[in-house]
């Protein structure tokens, strides 16, 4: 049982408790990973001079600006090695392109750049074809936000559709940007369609603005489950046949500067599932929401949409330099269980936010049994010079 | 680290199940072998075992990946029914498979167990109490059972062993064809659940199988 969320911390582990509907928040775990030089190679991919991320130990933040002790609510998954302490504090630092950020340029160098400036204003019919990858990405005035759902190695074997999607959209007249991640169940027939609608649907829902203020641990999404289902019905579809996990974030776009002298952004995350939301901060990732432990409990059942109306609420206090991700579990359950993967992906994310073809180059990792859906939509705060 | 799903085929190897039907099994067993160890989606995350039983229990095959192993065992009849020895055994099994897994790092999700006999379990030993014992709800690991019913098996105990799912050859077809479904339908469950991509439950089962009749739920 969790106790109810607040909005107003400074200091930015205290905000996230664990909502009712989940049950007993799992105590924290660690997994902190060896100081690098200490494991072995990396077997899964390379980190060489045109990779994109290195894994390599380019100095990270300074201990966590925000301090004080992790709430039982949230763990640690993960952490990158900050072995050099005379760092700069990438929490104040205003984003650097690196190796990571760059696309490539040929000949006089341009003044635009490919990444989006704003959020594309969407439709929210679905297209019949589900493409095997989309990305999503924008450069926002302080929010630097990479999105990818990739097609399972293992429905790429079957030859059978991605069952994740990502959609970005903004609400409350554009100051509040939302986004959403969705995994499609792999038994229902027409799960993909039902992820695509669901995400497209919550990153562009009025509704969703009074999350942010939303008293309690838990949120009415039954709009959602409404439209899911009628959508279903309308193309002759049994609903259940459309189940899906739905995680989405609602983010306040204006920066609040705390007494830190830094800035501070709310946002609230909701979530019906299993698919997860994880904060680097330090150069170390931590699980927001709470994991159903699937390791220990030898069962991977979850309570998905249109069925499933009631979100879980999270209220999140994120600073510069911190990175928001939404996952679903294809994404998760390897951020949680494979240290080098991990270690990977926070390093796409250092000093700035990747380019989508360096994401893609993680995210994409070969890991034996690991073959769902991986979807990762993230943002990056940055402090605006 | 992998995610592991183990899968349990425990069979009858009693003298009644001699000729057509063992051979049945025997003649499956290749193809099972096949289909499931050449399918790199589903052999990198499911370990297979055969457990065998008559007067005593035995591990025919050790739980292993299908893809490195050249060949299954053959099923071979003799004996009488002994319900208890193959669910104790099979509660030591699966502690130390599970064990040894997770020392390997795995992440191991709840084993199944395919159980299948034609006959009725001897009344020498008290086979409800080890039933008991392999599915102790204290016990962490305790696993789902698909029990399968043929020849002279009485539904009442094939119901209440198979808590997962029960089913009872229904006469339409000789025991050996029936059993050729049951393979193909163990086969299917374990393709089916490693492909789910550990978003499912398992095993995935057909609600229908051929020369079967699903048995109600044991009630108590």
């Amino acid at each position: 049982m969790g106790t109810k969320p607040t909005t107003d911390g400074q200091n930015a582990p205290s905000e996230t408790t664990a909502p009712a509907e989940t049950g007993t928040p799992e105590s924290a775990a660690q997994t902190t990973l060896p100081p690098h030089g200490t494991e072995s190679p990396p077997a899964i991919v390379n980190s060489g001079p045109d990779s994109g991320c290195s894994a390599s130990p380019v100095p990270l933040a300074t201990p966590d600006a925000a301090g004080g002790t992790e709430p039982a609510s949230i763990r640690d998954v993960a952490t990158l090695p900050t072995d050099d302490p005379a760092t700069v504090n990438a929490s104040a630092q205003p984003a650097v392109a690196t190796a990571a950020t760059q696309w490539l340029w040929i000949g006089k160098r341009g003044r635009l750049p490919p990444v989006p400036a704003r959020i594309t204003q969407q439709p929210t019919e679905i297209p019949v074809q589900v493409p095997d990858t989309v990305v999503e990405w924008a450069d926002l005035r302080g929010l630097s936000i990479r999105g990818l759902s990739i097609r399972g190695h293992g429905h790429r074997y079957e030859g059978s559709v991605r069952q994740d999607q990502i959609a970005l959209g903004e609400i409350g007249e554009k100051s509040l940007v939302c986004c959403a991640v969705a995994d499609g169940l792999g038994t229902q027939p027409a799960s993909h369609l039902g992820a695509a609608f669901a995400a497209r649907l919550a990153a562009s829902w009025p509704r969703a603005e009074t999350l942010l203020t939303a008293q309690g641990t838990q949120f009415d999404c039954s709009e959602i489950s409404a439209a899911l289902q009628s959508e279903a019905q309308q193309r002759g579809l049994d609903p259940e046949t459309v189940s899906t996990t739905l995680t989405f974030a609602v983010i306040a776009r204006d920066a609040t500067v705390g007494a830190d002298g830094i800035p501070h952004w709310q946002v609230a995350v909701a979530q019906i599932g299993d698919s997860h939301a994880y904060r680097l901060r330090s150069g170390r990732w931590t699980a927001l929401t709470k994991h159903d432990g699937a390791a220990e409990s030898l069962s991977n059942v979850v309570e998905p949409l249109p069925r499933y109306s009631r979100a879980s609420v999270w209220h999140l206090d994120m600073m510069a330099g911190d990175v928001l991700a939404l996952t679903t579990d294809g994404t998760g359950n390897l951020l949680e269980d494979q240290p080098e993967f991990a270690l990977e992906l926070a390093s796409c994310w250092q000093q700035s936010a990747p380019s989508p073809s360096a994401l893609l180059r993680v995210l994409d990792a070969a890991v034996k049994s690991y073959d769902d859906d991986r979807t990762f939509l993230a943002i990056r705060f940055e402090a605006v010079p | 680290m992998s995610n592991i799903l183990p899968f349990y085929l425990v069979c009858d190897e009693s003298s009644s199940m001699d000729g057509p039907p063992l051979k049945a099994m025997n003649d499956a067993l290749p193809e099972l072998h096949r289909e499931i160890g050449t399918n790199p989606v589903v052999c990198d995350k499911t370990r297979f075992s055969i457990v065998t039983f008559n007067d005593e229990a035995a591990i025919l095959q050790p739980l292993a990946d299908l893809s490195q192993i050249t060949r299954l065992p053959e099923l071979r009849a003799s004996g009488t029914t002994n319900y208890a020895a193959v669910f104790e055994l099979l509660r030591s099994e699966i502690d130390s498979d599970v064990a040894a897994l997770k020392a390997d790092g795995h992440r191991v999700f709840r084993p199944s167990i395919f159980f299948l006999s034609d006959g009725y379990p001897n009344l020498d030993r008290d086979w409800q109490k080890a039933l008991a014992d392999l599915l102790d709800p204290a016990w962490k690991l305790r696993p789902n059972i698909i029990a399968f019913g043929i020849g002279n098996a009485d539904p009442a105990i094939i119901s209440k062993v198979g808590v997962t799912r029960a089913f009872m050859a229904d006469g339409t077809m000789t025991p050996a064809q029936a059993l050729t479904e049951f393979a193909a339908v163990l086969t299917r469950s374990i393709i089916n659940s490693g492909s789910a991509a550990g978003d499912a439950p398992s095993p995935l089962m057909p609600s229908v199988v051929p020369g079967f009749t699903a048995l109600p739920a044991d009630e108590v």
